[in-house]
């Protein structure tokens, strides 16, 4: 980020580079429109290309990013927020991820993966702000209690009951969705 | 506790934020609750597919205002003083590379050179979404250093190498969870490593920059080459660990003769955890660079977690399973059996479960799997791809 400042471009695309997937990822699961998320992305690293020295570097660079991902978010449901019906069929309406790699070829995973890819945006839609950015930022991305905590802006505490319902819920509607699919629950 | 505080637990049980207490009465209920046990399966299962789902990504350009100039700083040539300077810092980073950063240190190599190397993987099954979940801890590490580096002029001595001896630390943990990857997974972990540790040593090289500029470099390297010395290269330390939460480590004073089970088991003896129960999932022999570079980190623990059952149907149960090989030693006695209905069972040594895990002896034995319905009418044919880390798949019918 130092280097940011001072106008090396070459830094800037490194950080681009490292963080554009998680920053898409997220905004992606947020907003649930790709199209919009990529621009959202898109503006993310504009803004800190524009000014780096808004970052504290007391704090940790990811949490800020996620954090200025986070706002740019909330700001485009706020002016407009897309019409996802969770009644919609996600198959057709949502992107999908198709496996690749090694988690294709077990079969023990696959068949969750795949479920659990085409449908986890009409699930997560089911989820209010609140607990949705939690869930996608520690249950999709891996990070702490702690950090979500500063990027949400609430005690780890609050974060961690937060996630425990956002994942009771996103079992219900998952389960849901199984069943009506005439599908076993797992 | 009720069942039904138990399942509020469920969320920090799978974060592995439960506190000791906690701890102890979840898996206590969980033991005894068939109900709850299964509920936490599946809770388990399904977040862990969820913690596994591919990032999503694209190959849009890196995004410039349209005023902005793009320009690139030339690349300096490297001195001496800075190439030493930096194996130093890099040392002290890539404490957690383990045996490679010992390697690059014994042998005073650049470590870019090192880290390039193929790495000799220790031949575990674990699930996909574990395998996800280990990388992501090192990406995170690898994160956290690049933070560090940046952040690091802005701290004074003292607390610049408590960061980074944490960050060492950290890393250390990391990236022998990633040593742990699976064997069929080899060629996109080799990918993943290479990734990773060709990232830190670039952010090993700011970090030294950092150091450079300022004034105390010599005194923060001299801190940096204690912490090294303080890893005696000659002094086998045996770690049993379980699975991210600590348990006690051992550093075995005098040099110890024979092969990492000998060793394995002395530091259970100093530890005096040889019989403890369900405790150790699996360890790591730490002894001096080429030993462990050419061993296998697990190679006393069989870990059964690849099974493919073909034949499922009603509600999910749990399974007694037994485990055993000559002669029983020192492996978890509990496992944990997932089972999948449509997909499969799985089965990992986990903290609970109504198994009874009587452990391999011998880095060479095979192990024997018996899967044992607990209804004994039911009738039901498993078939179990085991894997050992000393032999190759062999598929059994029980």
């Amino acid at each position: 980020m130092v280097r940011v400042a001072e106008g090396d471009s070459a830094a800037y695309e490194t950080l681009y580079q490292r963080y554009k997937s998680r920053i898409l990822t997220f905004v992606m699961r947020y907003v649930g429109d790709r199209e919009w998320a990529e621009d959202l992305c898109q503006e993310v690293f504009l803004r800190l290309y524009r000014n780096p020295r808004a970052f504290d570097p007391r704090n940790r660079f990811s949490t800020w990013l996620f954090t200025v991902a986070r706002n740019l978010s909330i700001d485009f449901l706020r002016r407009k927020r897309p019409a996802v019906s969770l009644d919609s069929g996600a198959d057709e309406d949502m992107p999908r991820v198709e496996p690749s790699g090694p988690e294709a070829d077990r079969p023990l995973d696959r068949t969750l993966l795949r479920e659990l890819e085409g449908n986890i945006q009409h699930t997560l839609n089911g989820l209010s702000d609140k607990l949705r950015e939690v869930f996608i930022l520690c249950a999709l991305q891996g990070l702490s209690y702690e950090d979500v905590a500063q990027i949400v802006g609430c005690p780890a505490k609050t974060v961690s009951s937060r996630l425990a319902r956002a994942r009771e819920r996103f079992a219900q509607s998952f389960d849901s969705y199984l069943a009506g699919k005439g599908r076993p629950m797992l | 506790m009720r069942c039904e505080d138990i399942r509020r637990l469920f969320s920090e049980s799978f974060d592995d934020r439960l506190d000791a207490a906690a701890r102890m009465r979840f898996e206590t209920h969980t033991a005894s609750c068939p109900d709850c046990a299964a509920a936490y399966v599946r809770y388990e299962t399904l977040f862990g597919a969820v913690a596994a789902l591919p990032a999503i990504d694209n190959e849009s350009p890196v995004p410039y205002p349209e005023t902005a100039r793009v320009f690139r700083k030339p690349e300096l040539p490297v001195s001496p003083l800075r190439r030493a300077a930096t194996a130093a810092a890099v040392i002290l980073v890539l404490l957690g590379i383990g045996s490679l950063a010992f390697e690059a240190g014994r042998r005073g190599l650049p470590p870019g050179e090192d880290l390039k190397a193929p790495l000799e993987v220790a031949e575990v099954v674990l699930p996909d979404y574990e395998a996800q979940k280990r990388i992501r801890l090192v990406e995170n590490g690898a994160r956290n250093v690049a933070t560090l580096a940046e952040i690091a002029p802005s701290y004074s001595d003292g607390e610049m190498v408590r960061v980074l001896d944490h960050a060492s630390g950290e890393l250390e943990r990391r990236s022998r969870l990633l040593l742990e990857l699976e064997a069929d997974r080899l060629g996109s972990f080799h990918d993943e490593f290479r990734r990773t540790a060709g990232s830190l040593g670039e952010l090993c090289l700011e970090l030294n920059a950092r150091l450079e500029a300022d004034s105390t470099t010599e005194l923060r390297l001299r801190q940096a080459r204690d912490l090294v010395r303080r890893r005696d290269l000659d002094t086998v330390i045996v770690r049993l660990a379980n699975f991210g939460r600590s348990l006690p480590e051992t550093e075995l004073t005098a040099p110890v003769d024979g092969d990492a089970y000998t060793i394995f088991l002395a530091g259970l003896d100093q530890l005096g955890r040889r019989d403890a129960p369900g405790a150790l999932q699996f360890f790591e022999v730490v002894r001096e660079a080429p030993t462990i570079r050419n061993s296998r980190l697990n190679e006393l623990t069989l870990h059964v977690e690849r099974f493919i059952r073909r034949e499922v149907g009603g509600p999910a149960a749990t399974l007694d399973v037994e485990l055993s090989s000559e002669p029983p030693q020192v492996l978890p006695r509990a496992l944990r059996v997932y089972r999948i209905p449509r997909q499969g069972i799985w089965i990992s040594s986990s903290m609970a479960g109504e198994a009874r895990f009587v452990v391999p002896g011998q880095a060479s034995g095979n192990g024997r799997i018996i899967v044992r319905p607990r209804q004994p009418d039911a009738e039901r044919r498993i078939e179990i791809e085991i894997r050992t880390p000393e032999t190759q798949p062999s598929k059994r019918k029980l």
